[in-house]
Protein backbone atom coordinates (compact mmCIF):
# COMPACT_ATOMS: atom_id res chain seq x y z
CA UNK A 1 0.00 0.00 0.00
CA UNK A 2 1.26 3.44 -0.90
CA UNK A 3 2.02 5.35 2.31
CA UNK A 4 -0.19 8.32 3.04
CA UNK A 5 2.19 10.79 4.62
CA UNK A 6 1.51 13.84 6.78
CA UNK A 7 4.19 16.42 7.62
CA UNK A 8 3.54 18.45 10.78
CA UNK A 9 5.91 21.36 11.28
CA UNK A 10 5.28 25.02 12.00
CA UNK A 11 7.87 26.27 9.49
CA UNK A 12 6.61 25.99 5.94
CA UNK A 13 10.14 26.07 4.54
CA UNK A 14 10.91 22.92 6.54
CA UNK A 15 7.78 21.24 5.20
CA UNK A 16 8.78 22.07 1.63
CA UNK A 17 12.24 20.62 2.19
CA UNK A 18 10.76 17.38 3.46
CA UNK A 19 8.18 17.34 0.72
CA UNK A 20 10.97 17.55 -1.83
CA UNK A 21 12.81 14.59 -0.30
CA UNK A 22 9.66 12.49 -0.08
CA UNK A 23 8.33 13.38 -3.52
CA UNK A 24 11.32 13.83 -5.79
CA UNK A 25 13.89 11.55 -4.20
CA UNK A 26 11.82 8.82 -2.58
CA UNK A 27 8.88 9.01 -4.99
CA UNK A 28 5.92 9.29 -2.61
CA UNK A 29 3.11 11.48 -3.82
CA UNK A 30 0.35 11.53 -1.22
CA UNK A 31 1.64 14.17 1.16
CA UNK A 32 -0.33 16.48 3.44
CA UNK A 33 1.18 19.46 5.23
CA UNK A 34 -0.05 20.87 8.54
CA UNK A 35 1.36 23.59 10.79
CA UNK A 36 -0.50 23.26 14.10
CA UNK A 37 -1.59 20.49 16.48
CA UNK A 38 -5.19 21.32 15.76
CA UNK A 39 -4.83 20.97 12.00
CA UNK A 40 -2.89 17.78 12.52
CA UNK A 41 -5.72 16.17 14.46
CA UNK A 42 -8.25 17.12 11.81
CA UNK A 43 -6.23 16.20 8.73
CA UNK A 44 -4.69 12.98 10.04
CA UNK A 45 -8.11 11.48 10.61
CA UNK A 46 -9.74 12.94 7.50
CA UNK A 47 -6.97 11.78 5.15
CA UNK A 48 -6.43 8.46 6.96
CA UNK A 49 -2.72 8.92 7.21
CA UNK A 50 -0.37 5.99 7.64
CA UNK A 51 2.91 7.82 8.31
CA UNK A 52 3.49 10.96 10.34
CA UNK A 53 6.55 13.21 10.43
CA UNK A 54 6.13 15.17 13.62
CA UNK A 55 7.92 18.21 15.03
CA UNK A 56 7.90 18.72 18.82
CA UNK A 57 7.00 22.36 19.44
CA UNK A 58 3.96 23.92 17.77
CA UNK A 59 2.39 27.32 18.22
CA UNK A 60 -0.59 25.69 19.92
CA UNK A 61 1.18 23.17 22.11
CA UNK A 62 3.61 20.26 21.99
CA UNK A 63 3.31 16.96 20.18
CA UNK A 64 3.50 15.16 23.54
CA UNK A 65 -0.07 16.31 24.07
CA UNK A 66 -1.42 15.00 20.76
CA UNK A 67 0.31 11.65 20.36
CA UNK A 68 -1.96 9.73 22.77
CA UNK A 69 -5.02 11.08 20.94
CA UNK A 70 -3.67 10.30 17.49
CA UNK A 71 -2.72 6.79 18.52
CA UNK A 72 -6.21 6.25 19.82
CA UNK A 73 -7.84 7.48 16.63
CA UNK A 74 -5.43 5.79 14.20
CA UNK A 75 -3.86 2.86 16.06
CA UNK A 76 -1.68 1.71 13.16
CA UNK A 77 -0.09 5.05 12.32
CA UNK A 78 3.71 5.10 12.18
CA UNK A 79 5.21 8.20 13.73
CA UNK A 80 8.71 9.65 13.50
CA UNK A 81 9.71 12.65 15.57
CA UNK A 82 11.53 15.14 13.38
CA UNK A 83 12.92 17.96 15.46
CA UNK A 84 15.75 20.27 16.47
CA UNK A 85 15.17 19.17 20.08
CA UNK A 86 17.82 16.93 21.57
CA UNK A 87 16.98 13.21 21.42
CA UNK A 88 18.58 12.62 24.83
CA UNK A 89 15.89 14.79 26.39
CA UNK A 90 12.85 13.87 24.36
CA UNK A 91 13.35 10.40 22.86
CA UNK A 92 12.75 8.59 26.16
CA UNK A 93 9.54 10.54 26.76
CA UNK A 94 8.27 9.69 23.29
CA UNK A 95 9.24 6.07 23.79
CA UNK A 96 6.96 6.00 26.81
CA UNK A 97 4.17 7.13 24.50
CA UNK A 98 5.06 4.32 22.09
CA UNK A 99 7.00 6.36 19.55
CA UNK A 100 10.51 5.02 19.10
CA UNK A 101 11.55 6.72 15.87
CA UNK A 102 13.48 9.91 16.38
CA UNK A 103 15.08 11.79 13.50
CA UNK A 104 17.09 14.85 14.48
CA UNK A 105 16.92 17.89 12.21
CA UNK A 106 20.58 18.50 12.81
CA UNK A 107 21.88 15.51 10.86
CA UNK A 108 22.97 15.60 7.23
CA UNK A 109 20.58 15.43 4.32
CA UNK A 110 21.92 12.04 3.14
CA UNK A 111 21.34 10.50 6.55
CA UNK A 112 17.89 12.03 6.68
CA UNK A 113 17.01 10.49 3.32
CA UNK A 114 18.37 7.09 4.32
CA UNK A 115 16.43 7.20 7.57
CA UNK A 116 13.17 8.21 5.94
CA UNK A 117 13.53 5.47 3.35
CA UNK A 118 13.70 2.84 6.08
CA UNK A 119 10.91 4.50 8.01
CA UNK A 120 8.56 4.50 5.03
CA UNK A 121 9.46 0.91 4.20
CA UNK A 122 8.14 0.06 7.66
CA UNK A 123 11.47 -1.20 8.93
CA UNK A 124 11.50 -1.47 12.70
CA UNK A 125 14.13 -0.75 15.33
CA UNK A 126 15.54 2.33 13.66
CA UNK A 127 18.42 3.89 15.57
CA UNK A 128 17.90 7.20 17.31
CA UNK A 129 19.81 9.79 15.30
CA UNK A 130 21.51 12.93 16.44
CA UNK A 131 24.77 14.30 17.68
CA UNK A 132 26.72 12.80 20.55
CA UNK A 133 24.32 12.96 23.48
CA UNK A 134 25.40 14.76 26.60
CA UNK A 135 25.41 12.19 29.41
CA UNK A 136 24.05 14.29 32.19
CA UNK A 137 21.52 16.61 30.68
CA UNK A 138 19.39 17.51 33.71
CA UNK A 139 16.28 17.60 31.53
CA UNK A 140 16.72 13.97 30.42
CA UNK A 141 15.20 12.71 33.66
CA UNK A 142 11.87 14.45 33.12
CA UNK A 143 8.79 12.35 32.42
CA UNK A 144 6.59 13.03 29.37
CA UNK A 145 4.09 14.88 31.54
CA UNK A 146 6.81 17.03 33.08
CA UNK A 147 8.26 17.86 29.65
CA UNK A 148 4.79 18.93 28.55
CA UNK A 149 4.50 21.31 31.48
CA UNK A 150 8.11 22.45 31.05
CA UNK A 151 7.24 23.90 27.64
CA UNK A 152 4.54 26.13 29.13
CA UNK A 153 6.59 27.06 32.18
CA UNK A 154 9.50 28.20 30.01
CA UNK A 155 7.07 30.28 28.01
CA UNK A 156 6.21 32.18 31.15
CA UNK A 157 2.74 30.81 31.68
CA UNK A 158 1.32 30.82 35.18
CA UNK A 159 -0.07 27.68 36.80
CA UNK A 160 -3.64 28.86 36.30
CA UNK A 161 -3.16 29.35 32.57
CA UNK A 162 -1.44 25.99 32.08
CA UNK A 163 -4.24 24.30 33.96
CA UNK A 164 -6.70 26.05 31.69
CA UNK A 165 -4.86 25.17 28.45
CA UNK A 166 -4.29 21.52 29.27
CA UNK A 167 -7.55 21.08 31.14
CA UNK A 168 -5.77 19.64 34.15
CA UNK A 169 -6.27 20.60 37.81
CA UNK A 170 -4.15 23.39 39.29
CA UNK A 171 -2.77 21.17 42.07
CA UNK A 172 -1.53 18.59 39.55
CA UNK A 173 0.26 21.33 37.60
CA UNK A 174 1.81 22.71 40.80
CA UNK A 175 3.12 19.28 41.76
CA UNK A 176 4.57 18.69 38.30
CA UNK A 177 6.17 22.14 38.36
CA UNK A 178 7.69 21.46 41.75
CA UNK A 179 9.14 18.21 40.46
CA UNK A 180 10.66 19.96 37.43
CA UNK A 181 12.42 22.43 39.72
CA UNK A 182 13.57 19.61 41.99
CA UNK A 183 14.93 17.42 39.22
CA UNK A 184 16.78 20.27 37.52
CA UNK A 185 17.94 21.62 40.89
CA UNK A 186 16.74 25.13 40.16
CA UNK A 187 15.01 27.55 42.50
CA UNK A 188 13.18 29.87 40.16
CA UNK A 189 12.11 30.49 36.59
CA UNK A 190 15.19 32.54 35.81
CA UNK A 191 17.55 29.71 36.71
CA UNK A 192 15.38 27.22 34.86
CA UNK A 193 15.44 29.38 31.71
CA UNK A 194 19.20 29.71 31.84
CA UNK A 195 19.64 26.00 32.33
CA UNK A 196 17.28 25.31 29.43
CA UNK A 197 19.35 27.52 27.15
CA UNK A 198 22.57 25.92 28.26
CA UNK A 199 21.22 22.46 27.46
CA UNK A 200 19.60 23.52 24.19
CA UNK A 201 15.99 23.10 25.12
CA UNK A 202 13.89 25.08 22.69
CA UNK A 203 10.59 26.43 23.83
CA UNK B 1 10.32 72.05 115.52
CA UNK B 2 11.06 75.38 113.86
CA UNK B 3 14.64 74.44 113.25
CA UNK B 4 13.59 71.27 111.70
CA UNK B 5 11.09 73.09 109.56
CA UNK B 6 13.74 75.46 108.16
CA UNK B 7 16.22 72.77 107.36
CA UNK B 8 13.46 70.73 105.78
CA UNK B 9 12.49 73.64 103.49
CA UNK B 10 16.07 74.39 102.47
CA UNK B 11 16.50 70.74 101.86
CA UNK B 12 13.59 70.84 99.46
CA UNK B 13 15.09 73.96 97.88
CA UNK B 14 18.42 72.24 97.32
CA UNK B 15 16.68 69.35 95.70
CA UNK B 16 14.74 71.73 93.53
CA UNK B 17 17.88 73.63 92.47
CA UNK B 18 19.70 70.41 91.81
CA UNK B 19 16.80 69.26 89.71
CA UNK B 20 16.80 72.52 87.69
CA UNK B 21 20.53 72.22 87.10
CA UNK B 22 20.17 68.67 85.94
CA UNK B 23 17.30 69.50 83.62
CA UNK B 24 19.17 72.46 82.15
CA UNK B 25 22.28 70.36 81.75
CA UNK B 26 20.33 67.67 80.01
CA UNK B 27 18.51 70.13 77.82
CA UNK B 28 21.57 72.19 76.81
CA UNK B 29 24.30 69.58 76.68
CA UNK B 30 23.03 66.06 76.35
CA UNK B 31 19.82 66.57 74.39
CA UNK B 32 21.45 68.49 71.50
CA UNK B 33 23.90 65.68 71.23
CA UNK B 34 21.12 63.13 71.21
CA UNK B 35 19.06 65.17 68.82
CA UNK B 36 21.93 65.35 66.40
CA UNK B 37 22.49 61.68 66.78
CA UNK B 38 18.83 60.84 66.14
CA UNK B 39 18.68 63.15 63.15
CA UNK B 40 21.75 61.56 61.62
CA UNK B 41 20.32 58.13 62.18
CA UNK B 42 17.05 59.15 60.58
CA UNK B 43 18.89 60.64 57.61
CA UNK B 44 21.00 57.55 57.21
CA UNK B 45 17.93 55.35 57.38
CA UNK B 46 16.20 57.34 54.66
CA UNK B 47 19.36 57.33 52.57
CA UNK B 48 19.74 53.57 52.78
CA UNK B 49 16.08 53.02 52.10
CA UNK B 50 16.34 55.08 48.93
CA UNK B 51 19.49 53.31 47.88
CA UNK B 52 17.86 49.97 48.52
CA UNK B 53 14.90 50.93 46.41
CA UNK B 54 17.20 52.03 43.61
CA UNK B 55 19.22 48.85 43.74
CA UNK B 56 16.07 46.77 43.79
CA UNK B 57 14.70 48.63 40.80
CA UNK B 58 17.99 48.28 38.94
CA UNK B 59 18.00 44.60 39.77
CA UNK B 60 14.49 44.12 38.48
CA UNK B 61 15.44 45.89 35.28
CA UNK B 62 18.51 43.73 34.83
CA UNK B 63 16.49 40.63 35.50
CA UNK B 64 13.92 41.69 32.96
CA UNK B 65 16.64 42.34 30.40
CA UNK B 66 18.07 38.96 31.14
CA UNK B 67 14.75 37.29 30.52
CA UNK B 68 14.40 39.15 27.24
CA UNK B 69 17.84 37.93 26.24
CA UNK B 70 16.94 34.34 27.04
CA UNK B 71 13.79 34.75 24.99
CA UNK B 72 15.80 36.17 22.11
CA UNK B 73 18.25 33.29 22.16
CA UNK B 74 15.35 30.88 21.96
CA UNK B 75 13.85 32.82 19.05
CA UNK B 76 17.17 32.84 17.24
CA UNK B 77 17.60 29.09 17.55
CA UNK B 78 14.04 28.19 16.63
CA UNK B 79 13.02 30.87 14.16
CA UNK B 80 16.30 31.80 12.52
CA UNK B 81 18.63 28.82 12.42
CA UNK B 82 16.32 26.04 11.33
CA UNK B 83 14.59 28.07 8.56
CA UNK B 84 18.01 29.11 7.27
CA UNK B 85 19.17 25.51 7.22
CA UNK B 86 16.16 24.53 5.15
CA UNK B 87 16.38 27.51 2.81
CA UNK B 88 19.88 26.36 2.04
CA UNK B 89 18.80 22.77 1.55
CA UNK B 90 15.87 23.72 -0.69
CA UNK B 91 17.78 26.04 -2.98
CA UNK B 92 20.66 23.58 -3.26
CA UNK B 93 18.18 20.91 -4.30
CA UNK B 94 16.62 23.11 -6.93
CA UNK B 95 20.07 23.76 -8.37
CA UNK B 96 21.16 20.12 -8.32
CA UNK B 97 17.99 18.13 -8.81
CA UNK B 98 15.91 20.34 -11.03
CA UNK B 99 15.23 17.53 -13.50
CA UNK B 100 13.77 15.25 -10.81
CA UNK B 101 11.31 17.87 -9.61
CA UNK B 102 7.95 18.71 -11.02
CA UNK B 103 7.60 22.31 -12.13
CA UNK B 104 4.83 22.71 -9.63
CA UNK B 105 7.01 21.64 -6.70
CA UNK B 106 9.84 23.86 -7.90
CA UNK B 107 7.52 26.80 -7.94
CA UNK B 108 6.12 25.92 -4.52
CA UNK B 109 9.58 25.67 -3.00
CA UNK B 110 10.84 28.87 -4.61
CA UNK B 111 7.91 30.92 -3.39
CA UNK B 112 8.44 29.49 0.09
CA UNK B 113 12.11 30.44 -0.03
CA UNK B 114 11.04 33.97 -0.98
CA UNK B 115 8.53 34.16 1.89
CA UNK B 116 10.82 32.66 4.49
CA UNK B 117 13.76 34.85 3.65
CA UNK B 118 11.52 37.91 3.90
CA UNK B 119 10.31 36.74 7.30
CA UNK B 120 13.88 36.21 8.41
CA UNK B 121 14.79 39.69 7.25
CA UNK B 122 11.93 41.22 9.26
CA UNK B 123 12.76 39.18 12.33
CA UNK B 124 16.47 40.03 12.23
CA UNK B 125 15.64 43.71 11.75
CA UNK B 126 13.51 43.57 14.85
CA UNK B 127 16.09 41.78 16.96
CA UNK B 128 18.57 44.43 15.91
CA UNK B 129 16.03 47.14 16.78
CA UNK B 130 15.81 45.88 20.29
CA UNK B 131 19.53 45.39 20.82
CA UNK B 132 20.30 48.91 19.57
CA UNK B 133 18.32 50.48 22.38
CA UNK B 134 19.84 48.42 25.18
CA UNK B 135 22.84 50.68 25.54
CA UNK B 136 22.60 52.53 28.87
CA UNK B 137 24.36 55.59 27.58
CA UNK B 138 22.29 56.03 24.46
CA UNK B 139 21.63 59.66 23.80
CA UNK B 140 18.24 60.32 22.33
CA UNK B 141 17.66 63.55 20.47
CA UNK B 142 14.46 64.85 19.00
CA UNK B 143 14.49 65.83 15.36
CA UNK B 144 12.12 67.02 12.69
CA UNK B 145 10.62 64.56 10.25
CA UNK B 146 7.67 64.11 7.91
CA UNK B 147 5.24 61.57 9.41
CA UNK B 148 3.35 61.05 6.14
CA UNK B 149 6.59 60.12 4.40
CA UNK B 150 7.67 57.85 7.24
CA UNK B 151 4.42 55.87 7.12
CA UNK B 152 4.72 55.51 3.34
CA UNK B 153 8.25 54.22 3.75
CA UNK B 154 7.18 51.57 6.26
CA UNK B 155 4.26 50.60 4.02
CA UNK B 156 6.67 50.01 1.17
CA UNK B 157 8.63 47.45 3.23
CA UNK B 158 5.45 45.41 3.68
CA UNK B 159 3.92 46.05 0.24
CA UNK B 160 4.70 42.55 -1.04
CA UNK B 161 3.22 40.77 1.97
CA UNK B 162 0.09 42.93 1.86
CA UNK B 163 -0.43 42.30 -1.84
CA UNK B 164 -0.21 38.55 -1.27
CA UNK B 165 -2.96 38.69 1.34
CA UNK B 166 -5.02 41.26 -0.55
CA UNK B 167 -4.80 43.86 2.20
CA UNK B 168 -4.81 47.56 1.34
CA UNK B 169 -2.77 50.17 3.14
CA UNK B 170 -4.32 53.57 3.84
CA UNK B 171 -2.27 56.54 4.97
CA UNK B 172 -4.60 59.36 6.02
CA UNK B 173 -1.92 61.48 7.63
CA UNK B 174 -1.92 64.70 5.67
CA UNK B 175 1.05 65.41 3.50
CA UNK B 176 3.72 67.49 5.11
CA UNK B 177 2.80 66.80 8.73
CA UNK B 178 6.10 67.57 10.42
CA UNK B 179 6.82 66.18 13.87
CA UNK B 180 9.56 67.16 16.26
CA UNK B 181 10.06 63.83 17.99
CA UNK B 182 12.43 60.94 18.56
CA UNK B 183 12.41 59.75 14.98
CA UNK B 184 13.97 56.29 15.19
CA UNK B 185 11.85 55.02 18.12
CA UNK B 186 8.67 56.29 16.45
CA UNK B 187 9.63 54.52 13.23
CA UNK B 188 10.37 51.22 14.98
CA UNK B 189 7.12 51.35 16.97
CA UNK B 190 5.06 52.03 13.84
CA UNK B 191 6.95 49.30 11.97
CA UNK B 192 6.00 46.79 14.65
CA UNK B 193 2.39 47.92 14.94
CA UNK B 194 1.91 47.64 11.18
CA UNK B 195 3.64 44.25 11.08
CA UNK B 196 1.34 43.01 13.86
CA UNK B 197 -1.72 44.34 12.07
CA UNK B 198 -0.61 42.60 8.89
CA UNK B 199 0.04 39.28 10.64
CA UNK B 200 -3.38 39.15 12.21
CA UNK B 201 -5.51 40.48 9.37
CA UNK B 202 -6.83 38.24 6.60
CA UNK B 203 -8.67 40.76 4.48
CA UNK B 204 -9.56 44.44 4.55
CA UNK B 205 -7.31 47.38 5.21
CA UNK B 206 -4.78 48.81 7.59
CA UNK B 207 -5.23 52.52 8.22
CA UNK B 208 -2.90 54.99 9.86
CA UNK B 209 -4.27 58.30 11.13
CA UNK B 210 -2.52 61.09 12.93
CA UNK B 211 -3.66 64.07 14.94
CA UNK B 212 -2.34 66.80 17.19
CA UNK B 213 -3.57 67.94 20.58
CA UNK B 214 -2.18 70.66 22.83
CA UNK B 215 -0.23 68.13 24.82
CA UNK B 216 1.11 65.89 22.10
CA UNK B 217 0.73 63.80 18.98
CA UNK B 218 -1.72 60.93 18.53
CA UNK B 219 -1.09 58.23 15.95
CA UNK B 220 -3.62 55.47 15.31
CA UNK B 221 -3.02 52.12 13.63
CA UNK B 222 -6.30 50.46 12.75
CA UNK B 223 -6.84 47.04 11.17
CA UNK B 224 -9.75 44.79 10.18
CA UNK B 225 -8.10 41.73 11.69
CA UNK B 226 -9.16 39.01 14.09
CA UNK B 227 -8.96 41.32 17.09
CA UNK B 228 -8.07 40.48 20.65
CA UNK B 229 -9.98 39.52 23.77
CA UNK B 230 -9.75 41.51 26.97
CA UNK B 231 -7.54 38.79 28.38
CA UNK B 232 -5.14 38.93 25.45
CA UNK B 233 -4.81 42.71 25.79
CA UNK B 234 -4.11 42.41 29.52
CA UNK B 235 -1.56 39.78 28.73
CA UNK B 236 0.27 42.16 26.40
CA UNK B 237 0.21 44.97 28.94
CA UNK B 238 1.41 42.78 31.80
CA UNK B 239 4.97 42.95 33.01
CA UNK B 240 5.28 39.20 32.63
CA UNK B 241 4.62 39.44 28.93
CA UNK B 242 8.34 39.51 28.31
CA UNK B 243 8.77 35.78 28.49
CA UNK B 244 5.44 34.81 27.10
CA UNK B 245 4.99 33.78 23.53
CA UNK B 246 1.35 33.00 23.88
CA UNK B 247 -0.09 33.18 20.48
CA UNK B 248 -3.12 35.03 19.44
CA UNK B 249 -5.58 32.38 18.30
CA UNK B 250 -2.88 29.76 17.94
CA UNK B 251 -1.12 31.82 15.34
CA UNK B 252 2.56 32.17 15.29
CA UNK B 253 3.93 35.11 17.17
CA UNK B 254 7.00 35.34 19.30
CA UNK B 255 5.93 38.31 21.37
CA UNK B 256 8.94 40.28 20.27
CA UNK B 257 6.92 43.06 18.62
CA UNK B 258 5.08 44.32 21.67
CA UNK B 259 8.17 43.82 23.77
CA UNK B 260 9.99 46.33 21.60
CA UNK B 261 6.99 48.65 21.38
CA UNK B 262 6.61 48.79 25.15
CA UNK B 263 10.31 49.22 25.75
CA UNK B 264 10.71 52.08 23.28
CA UNK B 265 7.55 53.94 24.24
CA UNK B 266 8.65 53.90 27.86
CA UNK B 267 12.01 55.26 26.81
CA UNK B 268 10.45 58.32 25.15
CA UNK B 269 7.71 58.78 27.80
CA UNK B 270 4.98 57.91 25.36
CA UNK B 271 1.81 55.95 26.09
CA UNK B 272 -0.33 53.55 24.14
CA UNK B 273 -3.86 52.22 24.26
CA UNK B 274 -5.24 49.08 22.63
CA UNK B 275 -8.90 48.94 21.69
CA UNK B 276 -10.09 45.70 20.24
CA UNK B 277 -12.86 43.19 20.10
CA UNK B 278 -12.69 39.58 19.06
CA UNK B 279 -13.23 39.35 15.27
CA UNK B 280 -13.75 43.09 15.07
CA UNK B 281 -10.36 44.56 14.32
CA UNK B 282 -7.90 46.37 16.53
CA UNK B 283 -7.02 50.03 17.01
CA UNK B 284 -3.77 50.89 18.71
CA UNK B 285 -3.30 54.55 19.61
CA UNK B 286 0.05 55.93 20.64
CA UNK B 287 0.44 59.27 22.35
CA UNK B 288 3.73 61.16 22.05
CA UNK B 289 4.02 64.07 24.48
CA UNK B 290 5.46 67.31 23.12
Amino acid sequence: MQPNIIIADDHSIVRKGMKFILQSILGYNTITEVSTCNELMNEAVKKRCTHLLLDVIFPDGTSLEVIPNIKQLIPNIRIVIFSMQLPEVYSEAFRQYGVTNYLSKSISEEDTIAYLKKFLNNETALPVTGNMPSKNNPFATLTPRELEILHYVLNGQKTKMISHTLNVGMSTISTLKKRIFEKTETDNLKQLLELALLYNINF
Amino acid sequence: MILFDISYRSYLLYIFIAFIVCAAGWYFIIWPFFKKHILIREKLRLFFERRNREIKQKNEELEKNNLIKTRLISIISHDLISPLKFIHMNTKNILENKDKMSLELQHEILSEVANSSKELELLSTNILNWIKYQNENRRLVKEEFDLHEMVNQIFSIFRGLARQKGITFVNTIHKGMILYQYMEPVRIVLYNLILNALNFTEKGSITITGGETKKGILIKVKDDGIGMTHEQINNILSEYFIVSSINVDKRKGNGLGYLIIKDLLKLVNAKFVIKSKKDNGTVVTIFLPI
